[in-house]
């Protein structure tokens, strides 16, 4: 029991950052109707930049967030400007092949500056965790959650207080409505690809202090938080911290009861049940075509 | 097909989005053989009850019954070969396939027909071809339907749904967005194939084209029936003109 | 048209064009069959890799546990394994075709990830990640190419003619009417599901098809790449594209030059590094500047040319006209 109920803790934590990691897919997907192949990548690149700031200017990882955050959305930003904005016209199905070129990109360049070892970031806190009430709560993961919490807070009040917020929420449900009453679709949709990759860096550093890390990683990455959309449904940020949660639960109790090899078995096979059952995701919204 | 009672049966049909009650209780009947009109000022829920007629939207409740049948859950597939085929308030055409093809592939066939080699018999052919020629259309046969202009779109759409040889055709706006010579032109087609039996229902803002084709003409407010009549008794209605003036 | 296949035998090439020729065919392949799901019937789907990957481990597993000799035998086995991997795709399409657009690529690449990750770690039955063997054919070093390259020259006649035929059947005009409108279709009485499906199977069995050849003419199925999402996936689309989607010879015209370029480049700049950058700008350009394909842009100038003509020609011999038109409105958007 008490096993059971550490392991529970532990997901929890976990997916507190899957789920900042699968808000800027949800952010992207709002605003642009594409699936944004390359925010694994953009995780990669915080941890790299986490772990190059750490090793070379021995800044904490969850210091270096404050540089990995506007590097990554300028990144964000200009790539989206200059590959994603000239193929707005078919975007759908274009996008998806841009965005991988993009991370193909990112880890090559990864690869050439890094090298493809795998790497890791090792603070002095790698391994102490903190004791509450007779759980284990190791210090890396909590300190992960609550950073990821308080960011998704903050995106949230931005995205429902401020008057880039409305704008994105305006092109995200109806785009010729919203260009009509004088968005700027086109800035509002290149802030919203920066701001979710500012997201993925900020998610990098963390990520880089709890798993090992190779420019390939992003492959598996992007699976998941693929995976994840689909079951807390797309383009819902209910859904996205549902389905991180369920993702991080899912795997973190079996790690626990079975083996590690088959951590991700449980999900798939909950995503199978979701698409057999509630094909549009579970906080995803119905849309079968009248007009 | 039995000649008692009306094509089409709406009982009680309900709509909410959210909030918003679009299709509040709505009853009506329209006739088998008549042109019926379907008014209301915006937001009376007329294109919400085309939508729930043809399968596209699911009904909170109320029934729809169709030549004497109750239809339990319409399905767009099921409703056009039972007989029943609609327009879309926007023209809907499949835009980079042929004029000829948009209307090929509305023609009914079943069973392991579709897997021969051709696009369709001969027969079909023909009258895809009579009903290009009917709309004028035919120069543009070979054309991507998409290339079309606005009007056009509008009339290749009304052919498509003829395809089916259905019994009865949802018009969603026909006049929308058309200059007056093609609306000349579908007001004649409307007649001609009303003469041959089929039965129309026809939801529409111009009141000059309802009043001169339709009746009986079905008046909806606030997503429920408010008076149906011939068209003159429409026009002298106070709560009809209260409904599109008043409020 | 067909006949221009004949236009491959050839004489004395060295191996290693040959080697080429096979990949640059089953990229073609790969790429026709997707344009079947993908091209004619509008779901893009990254799954094309999973049957692929089936198709290789099909073959593979045959030879374990059913001894079939060596030599043309196996060449036989291809398309009963394209067959048995299309019945199998059938319950797997049921399952994606519960959703459209977006959530359904994502579903086809979680298809992919299960695949791979099944094929990691069931190690009982597909041997994990040093993956299976299957038996080297026995076909004299010199022209050993050869025989792969007539085979994967088979599957791919195969896969033409089947995209040929869609072009001009009923099937294919429901797959277009899915593509374009799925809605709009159904409520023309289109049933929409008999395309889908027939899309989605045809995909996969020739998939399958040129997975087995592949497992046959490499000797070895390992996970990574059978199942490979990365580049696999990625790249059959590029060619897809890169051809004209939904064209006859788009996909065949993009594999012809993309697999040539891929191996230049993995050849040249080795060491992963370099080589995934110049892949990348490969896509990139391509995107940016050929959107459309380059069998659609040609087939589209070459179509505005011969439709300018015909409009003198008539503009000349009517003199009647309609007075009220239209002119021409902005295409409707989707």
């Amino acid at each position: 029991m008490h096993l059971l109920i550490q392991a529970i803790i532990l997901g929890i934590l976990t997916g507190g950052l899957y789920a900042l990691m699968t808000s800027g897919l949800t952010l992207t997907f709002g605003t642009m109707r594409i699936i944004n192949m390359a925010q694994g990548v953009f995780v990669v690149c915080g941890a790299y930049i986490a772990f190059t700031l750490f090793n070379y200017l021995h800044i904490d990882p969850f210091l270096s967030i404050l540089v990995s955050t506007p590097l990554l959305f300028a990144i964000g930003f200009t790539l989206q400007t200059f590959l994603l904005k000239p193929i707005r016209h078919d975007a759908h199905r274009l996008s998806l092949l841009m965005t991988w070129a993009m991370a193909i990109g990112l880890e090559g360049i990864l690869s050439f500056i890094f090298g493809t070892d795998f790497r890791g970031i090792l603070t002095s806190y790698q391994n102490s965790s903190w004791t509450i009430a007779g759980y284990e709560i190791p210090v890396v993961r909590a300190l992960a959650f609550l950073l990821s919490v308080a960011i998704l807070v903050g995106m949230f009040l931005l995205l429902t207080r401020t008057k880039f917020g409305r704008s994105v929420r305006a092109v995200s449900q109806r785009e010729s409505a919203a260009k009509l009453l004088g968005v700027n679709t086109d800035r509002t949709a290149a802030l919203a690809f920066g701001l979710g990759a500012a997201t993925a860096g900020a998610a990098g550093a963390m990520f880089g202090l709890v798993s090992s890390f190779d420019p390939a990683s992003h492959y598996d990455l992007i699976g998941r938080l693929l995976a994840i959309c689909v079951i807390g449904g797309l383009g819902s940020n209910a859904g996205a911290i549902a389905g991180a949660v369920i993702l991080a639960l899912s795997e973190s109790l079996v790690q626990a009861e079975f083996s590690p090899a088959w951590s991700s078995v449980p999900f798939y096979v909950l995503l199978i049940i979701v698409l057999i059952a509630r094909p549009r995701g579970l906080f995803g919204v119905r849309t079968r075509g009248a007009i | 097909m039995s000649a008692e009672g009306p094509l089409l049966e709406i009982d009680a049909l309900s709509k909410r989005f959210g909030g918003i009650i679009a299709v509040d209780g709505c009853s009506f009947s329209v006739a088998r053989g008549s042109i019926t009109g379907l008014i209301g000022p915006n937001g009376s829920g007329k294109t919400t009850v085309l939508n729930m007629l043809s399968g596209y939207l699911a009904s909170d409740s109320g029934s729809i019954r169709f030549d004497g049948k109750r239809v339990a859950r319409p399905d767009p597939t099921t409703m056009y070969r039972g007989g029943m085929s609609r327009t879309f308030q926007r023209a809907r055409v499949l835009p980079e396939i042929d004029v000829l093809d948009n209307l090929l592939v509305a023609a009914p066939k079943r069973g392991l027909a579709v897997w021969g080699m051709s696009k369709a018999n001969r027969a079909t052919v023909d009258y895809a071809m009579t009903l290009l020629d009917e709309f004028k259309l035919t120069r543009l046969t070979e054309a991507k339907a998409g290339e079309l202009s606005y009007g056009q779109q509008k009339l290749l759409e009304f052919a498509t749904v003829l395809m089916g040889k259905p019994r009865l055709v949802l018009l969603d706006e026909p006049t929308a967005g058309v200059n007056h010579v093609m609306v000349d032109l579908m007001t004649e087609r409307i007649r001609e194939f009303h003469a041959k039996g089929l039965t129309f229902l026809i939801v529409e803002h111009n009141m000059e084209f309802v009043m001169g084709l339709c009746d009986p003409i079905v008046v909806l407010d606030h997503g429920k029936q408010l008076f149906a009549g011939a068209p003159d008794d429409v026009q002298q209605n106070q709560l009809v003109l209260d409904a599109y003036l008043g409020d | 048209m067909l006949a221009v296949l004949a236009l491959f035998p050839f004489s004395g090439a060295e191996s290693w064009i040959v080697n080429i020729g096979i990949f640059t065919l089953m990229y073609a392949v790969l790429g026709s069959a997707w344009n079947l799901i993908g091209g004619y019937t509008g779901y893009v789907s990254l799954g094309s890799v999973a049957f692929f990957g089936l198709g290789a481990y099909g073959l593979a597993l045959t030879f374990q546990h059913i001894g079939i000799g060596s030599g043309f035998l196996p060449f036989a086995l291809v398309p009963i394994i394209g067959i048995a991997v299309a019945i199998v795709s059938l319950p797997i399409g049921w399952i994606a075709f519960r959703t459209r657009g977006l959530p359904f690529i994502i579903v086809t690449i979680s298809l992919v990830i299960i695949l791979q990750y099944m094929a990691l770690n069931l190690t009982d039955v597909t041997g994990g990640a040093p993956g299976l063997q299957v038996p080297q054919a026995p076909f004299p070093p010199g022209t050993y190419e050869e025989y792969f390259y007539w085979a994967m020259l088979v599957v791919f006649a195969l896969t033409l003619l089947a995209c040929a035929y869609v072009r001009r059947s009923r099937l294919g005009l429901m797959m277009f009417a899915v593509r374009e409108d799925e809605d709009k279709a159904r409520g023309l009485g289109v049933a929409t599901s008999v395309p889908k499906y027939a899309a989605f199977a045809g995909c996969a069995a020739f998939s399958a098809m040129a997975g087995a050849v592949w497992a046959y003419y490499l000797s070895t199925v390992y996970p990574q790449f059978a199942f490979d999402g990365e580049f696999l996936a990625m790249g059959i689309i590029l060619v897809a594209y890169l051809g004209g989607i939904g064209t006859l010879w788009g996909p065949f015209v993009g594999a012809l030059i993309l697999t040539p370029a891929q191996q230049y480049f993995a050849y040249s700049l080795g060491g992963s590094q370099l080589y995934l950058i110049a892949y990348a700008a490969v896509f990139i350009v391509v995107m940016l500047f050929l959107p459309r394909g380059v069998v659609t842009t040609i087939a589209d100038r070459a179509l505005r040319r011969s439709r300018r003509r015909k409009q003198a020609v008539e503009e000349l011999a009517t003199a009647e006209s309609e007075s009220a038109r239209d002119t021409p409105a902005p295409v409707a958007a989707r």
